[in-house]
């Protein structure tokens, strides 16, 4: 079917365990059987049906009824790869992708770990560690203040709040109160009245220890207006690091990223040259090896300051490999066998503008509340540059158990206006009746003035609904709707169905029914 | 020929058309007694689409039946659509004793109250849908179960209302 391109590997591999679900594993699926790979995944009893499962040439059940029996127990996924003779773990984004230890027992039991080093992984994911380590390289971060002897808290909470409100007080309001260990906005709060420093500052911290175990927090200043900023890095085993450019990712609702694109209307040849080196800076020295994501905040003055990284891939690298030409995951996987990059920076060269839409199971109109149901009709558009990474198909069923992204549509063109045209394009030809989605608000976006001026800031959503998004619907288009009914209804065509479509899902506030708790972290 | 439905917001729409050689002429499209739209085709494109053809412009409306409440997707946005004859019985779905809402709209009043006895046919829930008042009755003898909704409340199509358990023998 293939060349031996494995020959000459110093960790080589014939079969990859994908230990995730959805859209994400589908994704990894296709490359890996397009380089003769055989794959196999792992699997809960609600996703039996899923199309991941379907896809992977081997999948094995895992018992239990919760994410930590199933897709987060360790053991249980090692143990699978052993019995389907699985030689490599892919483990995709979210779930155990950026946990060290997983990384480590990998490794331990003699498989191929596609990812990054166990090291990389947790220096990176503790923010004060990377803070400090960025500030080591020369990499700008965002003025704040680390404070390593938070521990003190238990024994001294005056000594605590005192170097809390000094902190504050110094980096000048509004600040941000972070978790060290944190993420998906889980011990966050903005502080604009120094008054408010030390209560937020407890309650920040209290979160954090609830969420990640974990209640050491640092202080920044909030940087208002900016641009979410990120740079795609590659990293062998021998060194190397190159960049693959920038993605925008300032469209955010709940600090989750809802439409990306590549390259950035902000970024100049100059400024993507300086942020480039920055993450391949910041990559070198973690020795990052494999696919990872240096995230930064931008301003108005072209000023950027490191976020975080992702040492993992990332929801949105389509858009990336949309505009280079580059599949990141076969990358991942030629670098994991230890092969050392063929692709050079200066052949790295940006290609026309991608956007990424996620489409996501919810209602835009209700606070984005996600919604559940059947999927009676899953009609994507298709064509010309446009791409659709998914997890599901018609007749699935929509649950809350997992994060209600269902799809990523992605288009590619020769220029931005020309993205958005066709984004626009195939959003509004893209049908899915039986479940609430968010295309039309989607779509909303792509048709605005400002997104089309590129004044594209994280408080986008916010600013152009400040009372949320409400849909408008003619009534030209409503009486056309109504009368495709009635032909349909004359002509005796159209699916009679019975199914629990359309219901949002409600259930109380408590944590085992709020849909976002479901699942152990988001992807940002 | 004449058709009518109602939409999500309880406006009522009359559709007059006619059958062509190829297709339907809608002659015209009427909500609340206002003409909205008139004069424009429909050709026929497969089970779940149709086009709807004006100003020489063809764009796709797709469809789906689910639970009596049509579906369509029309140039990127979603409109559901009830029939105009609903019976007063059509909560009734599915599991019996979990009653759930035959159609958007609000909750005028809850007759019993939960671990209350209620006997079959009797009235449970009067909802306000459609314009009308539609009364939600039991399915069963049994034992008011729980109740998802409080009077005033606006409710989804399928949201489930209210459960009675079987009386046990």
């Amino acid at each position: 079917m293939t060349e031996n391109w494995m020959n000459g590997a110093t960790h080589p591999f014939k079969s990859v365990l994908i230990a995730n679900r959805g859209e994400i594993a589908c994704r990894i699926i296709k490359s890996c059987k397009e380089v003769g790979l055989t794959t196999s995944v792992v699997f809960a009893s609600n996703d039996k049906n899923s199309l991941f499962v379907s896809m992977a040439d081997k999948a094995v059940e895992l018992s239990g009824n919760t994410i930590a029996e199933t897709y987060l127990n360790i053991e249980a996924i090692i143990a699978a790869a052993k019995s389907v003779g699985a030689q490599a773990i892919h483990p995709g984004f979210g779930f155990l992708s950026e946990r060290a230890d997983f990384a480590r027992t990998v490794v331990a039991e003699g498989l191929v770990w596609i990812g990054p080093n166990p090291r990389s992984i947790s220096s990176m994911g503790d923010k004060v560690t990377a803070r400090v380590m960025m500030k080591n390289v020369g990499v700008p971060v965002i003025p704040g203040i680390e404070l390593n002897d938070m521990q003190t808290k238990q024994e001294n909470s005056t000594i605590f709040e005192n170097q809390i409100q000094n902190a504050a007080d110094e980096i000048g309001y509004p600040v941000l109160i972070k978790a060290s260990a944190g993420g998906g906005g889980k011990g966050m709060r903005v502080v604009h009245n120094p008054d408010d420093v030390i209560s937020s500052a407890n309650a920040a911290s209290r979160e954090a220890s609830n969420a990640f175990g974990d209640g050491r927090i640092y202080v920044e200043k909030l940087l208002e207006k900016s641009r979410h900023i990120e740079i795609q890095v590659l990293g062998d085993r021998y060194g190397n690091v190159i960049h693959l450019c920038e993605r925008e990712c300032s469209i955010q609702r709940r600090h989750q990223k809802v439409i990306e694109e590549a390259p950035s209307s902000a970024i100049s040849p100059s400024l993507r040259q300086r942020m480039g080196s920055s993450a391949i800076a910041a990559a070198k020295a973690s020795n990052y090896i494999g696919a990872g994501t240096v995230e930064f905040l931008v301003d108005e003055h072209e000023n950027y300051y490191f976020l975080e990284m992702n040492t993992r891939i990332q929801v949105e690298h389509p858009i990336t490999e949309m505009i280079t030409g580059v599949d990141i995951v076969y990358e991942q996987l030629r670098i994991a066998a230890g092969f050392e990059l063929t692709l050079k920076q200066e052949n790295v060269r940006i290609s026309g503008h991608a956007i990424e839409s996620r489409i996501y199971a919810e209602d835009p109109s209700n606070g984005f509340l996600p919604a559940i149901g059947k999927l009676e009709l899953f009609k994507p558009p298709d064509g010309i540059g446009v791409r659709l990474d998914s997890g599901v198909q018609e007749g699935d069923m929509v649950t809350p158990d997992y994060d209600p992204m269902l799809a990523k549509l992605v288009v590619h063109a020769p220029d931005r206006n020309a993205a958005i045209r066709r984004m626009a394009f195939s959003l509004n030809t893209f049908a899915i009746l039986g479940v609430k989605t968010n295309i039309s608000f989607l779509n909303d976006v792509m048709l605005s003035k400002d997104f089309s001026l590129g004044l594209t800031t994280t408080d986008f959503i916010d600013r152009m609904w400040p009372d949320g998004w409400v849909e408008n619907i003619s009534l030209e288009e409503k009486s056309h709707a109504v009368s495709a009914v009635a032909i349909a209804e004359q002509r005796g065509i159209g699916k009679q169905k019975r199914s629990s479509a359309g219901s949002n899902y409600v259930g109380d506030d408590s944590e085992n029914n709020n849909p976002f708790l479901r699942i152990n972290k988001t992807f940002p | 020929m004449k058709k009518n439905y109602v939409d999500s917001e309880n406006n009522k729409w009359d559709i007059v058309f006619s059958k062509l050689d190829a297709g339907f002429q809608i002659d015209s499209v009427v909500m609340d007694e206002v003409i909205i739209a008139e004069d424009y085709c429909i050709e026929e494109n497969n089970k779940n689409s149709i086009w709807i053809i004006e100003d020489g412009k063809k764009s796709l409306a797709h469809f789906s039946r689910i639970d009596g409440i049509w579906w369509v997707h029309y140039r990127g946005k979603i409109t559901t659509w009830s029939e105009m004859s609903i019976s007063t019985n059509v909560g009734q779905i599915e599991e019996i004793g979990s009653l759930t809402a035959p159609m958007p709209g609000k909750i005028l009043k809850l007759c019993v109250v939960e671990g209350e006895s209620v006997s079959s046919g009797q009235e449970l829930v009067y909802m306000e849908a459609m314009k009308m008042e539609h009364r939600i009755t039991s399915p069963i003898d049994g034992i008011v179960g729980n109740i998802y909704f409080e009077e005033g409340q606006q409710v989804e199509q399928g949201n489930l209302l209210i459960e009675v358990d079987e009386l046990e023998e």
